[in-house]
C-alpha cells in the first residue's frame, strides 16, 4: 500500500507513527512537514491537519493538531466509531460496512474528538486519509483502507501496487511456524543470515528453546549478536556499506547498492553468502550483482545503463505500478465485526512496545543512536517504561529528577507468567492506563548493546508489540535513568494560581517544576486563526527595542532589519532559520551532525554527568496541561551571535568572528577556561572534559588504541578531531562552505559569492521536513533572506542583543476550531 | 587572673595579660602590648619559636607539618592525575563549566585581601594595633593567593598551554584577549602577588637581621644573613626602609580594591543571570576582607595560644577584627539582599528565576548555610562579651570562612546550573573535587607552618614601636 499525503488536508493518524516509522516516513514526513512551512497567513490555508489517537506519545502524535489519548487496544472502537459517525452525521456511504462498525462505545472526549474528525474528514472529501499505525490489528487496517476508499482516497492518498502477487504471512506467522517445526523435530540445519531472532522473537515462542533442538544452527551477522551467540557456527558478514548489493524500495525502486569501501574485516557479503548457499562458482558479489542486472533482457543489459543506474543510484522507472486497490467491504465487515476494542484498566495494563531509535534492536550496538535521546523523553542509553502522570500517582510510583538523574520506581510487568523488570519514566500525554516501552534494548551481546535497558519481547507474545491485562507491581527498588532534558520543564507558567505556602508544601519535583517557570518565551507558537488575528504574534515576548539597544531610538540607529533595509553587510552572511512550525522532532539533524563533524559518543555515565556533545540538539517542550500538552520541538545549533557572548570573555582570544559571520573556534589555540560555555545563553557549546576522541597525547587507554585503525576511518577527515580540554560546538559545517568556495573556485566562480545553496550544513541536508534553512543573509533573494522576512521570523533571548544569525519561524497550529 | 575593678587597674598593669577584655576606655589608650614587656621580652617571645633547634621542634608542630606536607604531596598527586586525565575528574558538566575550581580560586583569593589591608591601609591609616598581626596576616596572603593561583592555572582544560594566559611575544603573533576579565585577573592576581611579596619582605628584614644576630648557628646566620640583605640599623637604612614600607603601602592599598574588583569581573562582565551585577564589586570586596578577617582569626587565635604571644595580640587585636568582620558581614548581608531587590525590580523573568532558584532550588542548602554563616552568626558580635571570647572568635571565624566558600559556590554554581534555556538546565554533582580544596588547603598550610617556625610571626620591630616605651616622652603612668 501506497500512502501520498501531496493533496490530503486532513490526516487521521491512528495509533501510527507514520512520520519517523515504516519504509516510507521520510516521504510523509516531508509531505507533511513542507505544508506546515507558511510563510504567509494565506498560505495557512494550504496546512494539512493531522489528527492522531493513540496510547504512546509518538513523534507524530507530538506533531498533531489534536490529539486523543487512547489504549492501542481501543483503536478498533475508534475507528468503528468513526466510520460510524461518517456514516450517520456526514452522509459517507459505507454500504455493507455498516452493521459491522455499530456497538463501539466511547467516552465523551472520545466522541466529541471522533464527531469533529469525522466532519472534517468528510468535508475534505478526496483530501482526507486515515493512516492505521503498526500496531493495529489486520481488521483495523481493512477498516481504514475501506474508509479511505470512501473517502475517497483511493488513486490518491491511497494507492497499492501489486508486486509479484504472492499471499504474504505475517513475519509473526512465519517465525511461528518455524518454531514449531523445530519444536517437532522438522529442521535439522537451520541458516540465518542477518536476523536476530533469539532476542527479536516475542516471548511466547520461546523460540530459543526451540533452536536447540536443531542440530546445526548456521548464523551469518555483521555482530555474534545474541543469535550468533546460541548458533553452532557464526559467519561474519560484511557490512551493507562494504557489500554490493540490491534492493527495492518502498514503491518497488530498484536499487543497485554499491560499497563504500572494501571489507575492513574478512566478513562476506550477503550476497557472496547466499550465492555460495546455491551453489554459484562466482563468488565476487559485485559480479554477482552484475550477472543478475546484466542478464540479457534485464533493465541494465546496457553498460551505459548499468552506469546509470550507479550514478544516479536507482534504477530509472523501475517503481511498481500503482492501482487504486479495492477491498469488498462484506470481507472487512466481516473481519472487523467481530473484532472488539480491549480498554485497558490499572490493573489489567496494557503494554505498547513502541520502536525507538534503536528500531528491533539492530541499531543497538551503535553508540551514536544510544546517545541520541528519544524525541519525547529524552531518555538515552537507557529505556524505561513510560507512564501518564495520572498513573503513576494512582499507582504511587516515583519517579522524577533527583539532583542530575531521573530516580525511578523499578516495577515489574507481568502477563501469562511472562514477566519483565524496568525502571519507570512519567511522560505527560500518555493514554490513561497504558505503558510504554522502547524496544531494542535489554540485549545479552554487543560492545556497546550489552545491558543497556530492558528488552521488551520476553513479554511479548503476538507481532504487534501490544499486551493486554498486563499486571506492574512495585519492586521496591529504585534505579537512575540517563536523561538529557529535565523532564518536565514547560515555559510558561500552568501553576501560577499556586501561593508560595502551596508551593513549598508541595513534593520536591513538583516545587522545582514550579520555580523553573518563569515565563520564557523561547518557543512561539500560534494556531492558524491566532496569526490571522495577531500578526506580530511570533514578536510577542521581545522586549522593546529601546530597551535593548542602549540609550533611546533617537540617539542610536535602530537595529537595520535585514534585508528589507539596505545591506548593512559585506560579502556573503552566513545565517539560519528553523521552522518550528515544519520540525517534527525526529533528531535527524542531530545525527546528521555527529556523523559529519566527528563527535564523540561520551558514554552513559558522562551523559548522567552532563557532559554529551551534540552540537544541536532538539530541545522538547511541553505547554499546558500535562494530559493534554502541546509539545514543541525546538532544534538548538549555535546561533552565530553578530554580538556573540563567547567572545569577548575568552581569554585567549581563540572564539571569534570570521569575515562572512561565523563564530569560529581555534582549537589549537584553546586553553579550556569554559568562560565561553558559562557566557553562552543557548548554552550550545560543548567541552571535552575528558578525551572522549582517545586522540590523546598523554594517554590513550589499550581498549582504544586497539580501535583506533577503525575509529580513525570513521572520522570526516575535513574536520578537526577535538582533544581533551577543548571547547567545540556548531561551525555551520565551515568545512562545507570552504568545500563549496573551493568547488566555485576551480570552475571559475567568485569564491565570494556562492549560489544559494551551495552550502547546506550537515543537519539542514538531513532534515526530511526541510525544516533547517541556510545561506547567505546579505543576499536578498536567498531564501534564508526570505524567511528572515516572514512574519513568523523571531529571535530567541532577542532581549540580550546578540543579534543571532539563527534565527526560528514559530510554530503555528492548524487547529480545527470545533476542538480548540 | 580575674579583671580588677578599672579604678585600680592601670592598662599597663603587668598583671594584665593580653588574654582579658578591658573597659574600654580605662585611662587613655590601652596599651597595645600588655604584660609589662620590656623590648627584649619581645625579641625573646618573638625569636624563640624561630631559634628552636630543628631537631626540637614541638611533636605537635612536627605533626601539624606533616599532616599539610601529606595533604601537598597529595595535591601534587592529584595534579598529575588531572593531566594525565582531565578536567572530566571533577563533577562540572555542560552547563556548569565553572564549579569548586573557580569557587576555591575566589575563595582562596578572597582570604588574601584581609592580610593587604590589614598590613597597607591599617598603616596607612595609622592604624597601630595593625602591627601586632601584620605580618601574619600578609603571610596569610601570600600563601592564600599561591593557592588561588594554583587553583586558577589547574581549571583550565589543557594546563599545559597555561602560558597563552601572558602576553608572551611569539611567532603567531598572536596575545591573549585583552578584552577577557580573566586576562585582567592574570595581571591583577600577579600584581598582587607581586607587591604582597615585595611588601612582605621589605617588611621581615628588620626581623631578619635580629634573627641573624642572635642565632650561634652557621646555617642559620647564612638563612638570615642573606633575607636580611646587610641591615644594620643604621638611621639611614631605618629611613629607606620607612620610606620603601610607606611607598610598598600605597601600591598595595588601592589592590585591596581592585584585585577582587576584578575577580568579581570574572562574574559581572558575563551576560549570565545572577552574575551580570553591578553590585558585585563593592560586595566582592567586602566578602574578601569579611572571609580574610576571619581566616586570619582562624590561624592567630591558636598561634598566639601555643605561641605564648598573648601579651602581644590582645584581647584588643581580637576584638577590633571582630568589629571588621561584624561590619563587612553586614556589609554582604546587605549585598544578598540588594540582589533579590534588585532582581524582582528589574522585572526580568530570568533574573527574578535566578535568586528564587537560589534560596529555594534544589541548591537551597548551600544558600542558607551562606545566609546563616555569613549574615546571621556575625550578628552576635554585637556583644562584647562574643567579640571578646577566643573560643566564641574561633568558631565563629570557622563558621564564616566556611560560608564564604558557600557564597562562591552558591554564586558559581547555581546561576550556572539553571539559566535561560530551560532544556540546558542540569545539577552538578562534585566527583573528586574535595581532594582538590584540600590540596590547597595542604599547600597553604604546610607553606603557613613553614613561615611560622621558620620567620618571624610578628613584626618585632613594628611592635616595639607602638610600645608605651617607645614614646620618647614615656614615663610610665602617672605624670
Amino acid at each position: 500500500m501506497h500512502l501520498d499525503l501531496t493533496d490530503v488536508k486532513v490526516v487521521f493518524s491512528l495509533d501510527s507513527d507514520f512520520m519517523v516509522s515504516g519504509p516510507d516516513h521520510l516521504t510523509l514526513a516531508r509531505q507533511f512537514g513542507t505544508s506546515r512551512a507558511v510563510n504567509t497567513h494565506e498560505d495557512t490555508e494550504k496546512m494539512k491537519r493531522l489528527y492522531a489517537a493513540e496510547a504512546a506519545l509518538t513523534v507524530t502524535g507530538s506533531n498533531a493538531d489534536h490529539r486523543l489519548r487512547m489504549a492501542s487496544g481501543q483503536g478498533v472502537d475508534v475507528l468503528k466509531a468513526l466510520a460510524k459517525a461518517l456514516a450517520t452525521t456526514q452522509g459517507v456511504d459505507l454500504g455493507e460496512l455498516a452493521p459491522a462498525v455499530e456497538g463501539a462505545a466511547l467516552d465523551a472526549n472520545a466522541a466529541k474528538f471522533v464527531a469533529s474528525l469525522a466532519k472534517d474528514l468528510a468535508a475534505h472529501k478526496g483530501q482526507a486519509l486515515i493512516i492505521a499505525g503498526e500496531r493495529q490489528p489486520a481488521a483495523v487496517h481493512a477498516l481504514a483502507f475501506a474508509l479511505n476508499a470512501a473517502l475517497g482516497a483511493s488513486g490518491g492518498a491511497q494507492k497499492v501496487s501489486m508486486g509479484d502477487g504472492a499471499a504474504r504471512v505475517s513475519m509473526f506467522d512465519s517465525l511461528s511456524q518455524l518454531t514449531q517445526a523445530l519444536n517437532a523435530g522438522q529442521v535439522d540445519t537451520l541458516v540465518m543470515v542477518d536476523v536476530n531472532p533469539v532476542y527479536t522473537a516475542p516471548g511466547s515462542l520461546k523460540f530459543q528453546d526451540a533452536l536447540a533442538k536443531a542440530k546445526t544452527v548456521i548464523h551469518a551477522g555483521v555482530w555474534a549478536e545474541e543469535t550468533g551467540d546460541k548458533a553452532t557456527w557464526h559467519l561474519p558478514l560484511a557490512h551493507f556499506l562494504e557489500s554490493w548489493g540490491d534492493a527495492r524500495a518502498w514503491n518497488g525502486t530498484a536499487s543497485v547498492v554499491q560499497p563504500l569501501i572494501l571489507p575492513l574485516f574478512t566478513g562476506r557479503s550477503i550476497v557472496t553468502l547466499m550465492g555460495q548457499l546455491a551453489g554459484e562458482a562466482e563468488t565476487s558479489d559485485r559480479k554477482l550483482v552484475e550477472a543478475t542486472w546484466r542478464a540479457a533482457g534485464q533493465p541494465l543489459a546496457d553498460l551505459k545503463a548499468w552506469r546509470r543506474s550507479l550514478h544516479d543510484g536507482v534504477i530509472k522507472d523501475s517503481a511498481r505500478a500503482t492501482q487504486p486497490g479495492e477491498l469488498k467491504r462484506a470481507d472487512v465487515a466481516a473481519a472487523v465485526g467481530p473484532v472488539k476494542g480491549v480498554t485497558p484498566t490499572k490493573d489489567a495494563l496494557e503494554l505498547v512496545a513502541v520502536h525507538g531509535h534503536a528500531k528491533d534492536g539492530r541499531l543497538t550496538n551503535v553508540s551514536w543512536i544510544m546517545e541520541l535521546p528519544e524525541s519525547m523523553s529524552k531518555l538515552c542509553w537507557d529505556n524505561a517504561v513510560l507512564l501518564s502522570p495520572a498513573l503513576a500517582k494512582e499507582l504511587s510510583i516515583e519517579s522524577g529528577v533527583r539532583k542530575n538523574a531521573y530516580a525511578s520506581d523499578v516495577v515489574e510487568l507481568s502477563v501469562d507468567g511472562r514477566t519483565l523488570k524496568a525502571p519507570t519514566f512519567v511522560l505527560p500525554a500518555l493514554a490513561p492506563t497504558s505503558l510504554v516501552l522502547v524496544q531494542g534494548y535489554g540485549r545479552q551481546q554487543g560492545e556497546v548493546a550489552k545491558g543497556i535497558g530492558v528488552a521488551v519481547t520476553p513479554l511479548l507474545s503476538n507481532g504487534l508489540g501490544v499486551e493486554q491485562k498486563v499486571k506492574l507491581t512495585k519492586t521496591g527498588a529504585t534505579q537512575e535513568l540517563c536523561s538529557t532534558q529535565d523532564h518536565f520543564s514547560v515555559p510558561g507558567n500552568p501553576f501560577k494560581q499556586l501561593t508560595f505556602a502551596k508551593m513549598m508544601d508541595e513534593p520536591q519535583g513538583a516545587r522545582e517544576r514550579m520555580l523553573g517557570l518563569g515565563d520564557r518565551p523561547l518557543f512561539r507558537t500560534a494556531s492558524a486563526s491566532q496569526w490571522g488575528k495577531d500578526k506580530e504574534f511570533a514578536q510577542k515576548g521581545n522586549v522593546p527595542e529601546e530597551l535593548v539597544v542602549l540609550g533611546t531610538p533617537k540617539q542610536q540607529p535602530a537595529k537595520p532589519k535585514q534585508p528589507t533595509d539596505a545591506p548593512i553587510y559585506e560579502g556573503q552572511q552566513w545565517g539560519m532559520t528553523i521552522d518550528l512550525s515544519s520540525c517534527i522532532g525526529c533528531n535527524i539533524c542531530a545525527i546528521a551532525c555527529v556523523a559529519e563533524n566527528n563527535i564523540p559518543a561520551v558514554g552513559r555515565e558522562q551523559v548522567m554527568l552532563g557532559r554529551e556533545m551534540h552540537w544541536i540538539r532538539v530541545d522538547r517542550y511541553f505547554t499546558g496541561d500535562v494530559d493534554t500538552p502541546t509539545a514543541v520541538h525546538q532544534p538548538v545549533p549555535c546561533m552565530h551571535c553578530e554580538s556573540a557572548p563567547c567572545e569577548p570573555v575568552c581569554v585567549v582570544a581563540d572564539t571569534g568572528h570570521d569575515e562572512e559571520g561565523l563564530n569560529s573556534m581555534a582549537y589549537n589555540r584553546c586553553i579550556g577556561t569554559r568562560y565561553c560555555a558559562n557566557n553562552c545563553p543557548f548554552k550550545v557549546r560543548r567541552y571535552n572534559y575528558l578525551d572522549f576522541t582517545h586522540t590523546g597525547n598523554v594517554y590513550v587507554e589499550p581498549y582504544w588504541k586497539e580501535r583506533m585503525t577503525t575509529l580513525k576511518l570513521q572520522r570526516n577527515p575535513d574536520v578537526t578531531v577535538r582533544y581533551r580540554g577543548v571547547m567545540e560546538k556548531c561551525t555551520y559545517c565551515t568545512q562545507r562552505i570552504e568545500e563549496a568556495k573551493i568547488e566555485a573556485k576551480r570552475a571559475g566562480h567568485d569564491r565570494k559569492a556562492l549560489k544559494d545553496g551551495a552550502v547546506t550544513p550537515a543537519c539542514a541536508q538531513a532534515c526530511p521536513t526541510q525544516a533547517i534553512t541556510f545561506g547567505n543573509i546579505n543576499d536578498l533573494e536567498s531564501r534564508v533572506s526570505k524567511l528572515k522576512v516572514s512574519e513568523r521570523n523571531y529571535e530567541m533571548l532577542q532581549e540580550l542583543n546578540i543579534r543571532p544569525r539563527t534565527s526560528y519561524l514559530a510554530r503555528v497550529r492548524n487547529e480545527n476550531g470545533e476542538l480548540v | 587572673m580575674e579583671p580588677t575593678a578599672h579604678s585600680t587597674a592601670l592598662p599597663d598593669d603587668p598583671k594584665i595579660r593580653g588574654d582579658i577584655p578591658l573597659e574600654d576606655p580605662v585611662a587613655g589608650r590601652e596599651p597595645l602590648v600588655r604584660g609589662g614587656h620590656s623590648f627584649h621580652d619581645i625579641t625573646e617571645l618573638v625569636c624563640r619559636v624561630n631559634e628552636a633547634p630543628v631537631m626540637k621542634t614541638p611533636r605537635p608542630f612536627m605533626f601539624g607539618i606533616a599532616l599539610a606536607g601529606a595533604f601537598f604531596a597529595m595535591f601534587g598527586g592529584y595534579i598529575g592525575y588531572l593531566y594525565w586525565t582531565g578536567p572530566g575528574i571533577w563533577g562540572n558538566n555542560n552547563p556548569v563549566g565553572w564549579a569548586w575550581d573557580i569557587v576555591n580560586f575566589v575563595f582562596w583569593v578572597g582570604i588574601g585581601h584581609a592580610g593587604t589591608l590589614i598590613s597597607a591601609i591599617l598603616y596607612l591609616f595609622r592604624q597601630k594595633w595593625r602591627t601586632s598581626i601584620n605580618r601574619y596576616a600578609e603571610a596569610m596572603t601570600i600563601f592564600a593567593v599561591l593557592a588561588a593561583g594554583s587553583c586558577v592555572a589547574l581549571h583550565t582544560g589543557r594546563i599545559w598551554m597555561d602560558y597563552y594566559l601572558f602576553p608572551l611575544p611569539n611567532q603567531m603573533g598572536l596575545w591573549p584577549n585583552f578584552r577577557s576579565p580573566l586576562e585582567w585577573d592574570v595581571f591583577a592576581v600577579n600584581t598582587y602577588l607581586t607587591v604582597s611579596l615585595l611588601f612582605w619582605f621589605t617588611g621581615l628584614v628588620p626581623d631578619f637581621a635580629t634573627l641573624r644576630d642572635r642565632t650561634k648557628v652557621r646555617w642559620r646566620q647564612l638563612f638570615y644573613g642573606s633575607l636580611a640583605m646587610g641591615w644594620r640599623g643604621s638611621m639611614r637604612h631605618w629611613e629607606v626602609y620607612e620610606k620603601a614600607y610607606q611607598i610598598l603601602a600605597a601600591f598595595s592599598a588601592p589592590l585591596v580594591l581592585s584585585v577582587h574588583t576584578i575577580v568579581s569581573f570574572d562574574f559581572a562582565v558575563s551576560q549570565l543571570p545572577g552574575w551580570h551585577t553591578t553590585i558585585f564589586p563593592p560586595y566582592f570586596v567586602a566578602g574578601a576582607i569579611f572571609s580574610g578577617f576571619a581566616m586570619v582569626q582562624t590561624l592567630m587565635l591558636p598561634a598566639r595560644e601555643w605561641l605564648g604571644l598573648k601579651d602581644i595580640v590582645t584581647v584588643k587585636h581580637i576584638e577590633n577584627m571582630n568589629k571588621v568582620i561584624l561590619l563587612t558581614g553586614s556589609l554582604v548581608g546587605y549585598a544578598y539582599a540588594m540582589e533579590f531587590f534588585v532582581a524582582a525590580y528589574s522585572g526580568n523573568a530570568y533574573e527574578g528565576f535566578t535568586f528564587i532558584n537560589r534560596a529555594f532550588g534544589p541548591y537551597w542548602w548551600a544558600y542558607w548555610i551562606m545566609v546563616s554563616c555569613n549574615v546571621i552568626t556575625p550578628q552576635l558580635f554585637w556583644f562584647r562579651k562574643f567579640r571578646t571570647s577566643v573560643t566564641a572568635s574561633f568558631i565563629l571565624s570557622i563558621f564564616v570562612n566556611i560560608g564564604m566558600w558557600f557564597e562562591r559556590f552558591v554564586i558559581t554554581v547555581t546561576s550556572l546550573h539553571r539559566d535561560a534555556l530551560v532544556s540546558s538546565w542540569d545539577y552538578f554533582i562534585p566527583q573528586t573535587e574535595v581532594f582538590f580544596l584540600l590540596g590547597t588547603f595542604g599547600l597553604f598550610f604546610f607553606l603557613f607552618l613553614l613561615f611560622v617556625r621558620f620567620f618571624p610571626v610578628i613584626a618585632m620591630s613594628e611592635v616595639k614601636g607602638v610600645m608605651p616605651q617607645a614614646n620618647p616622652h614615656w614615663e610610665g603612668y602617672g605624670h
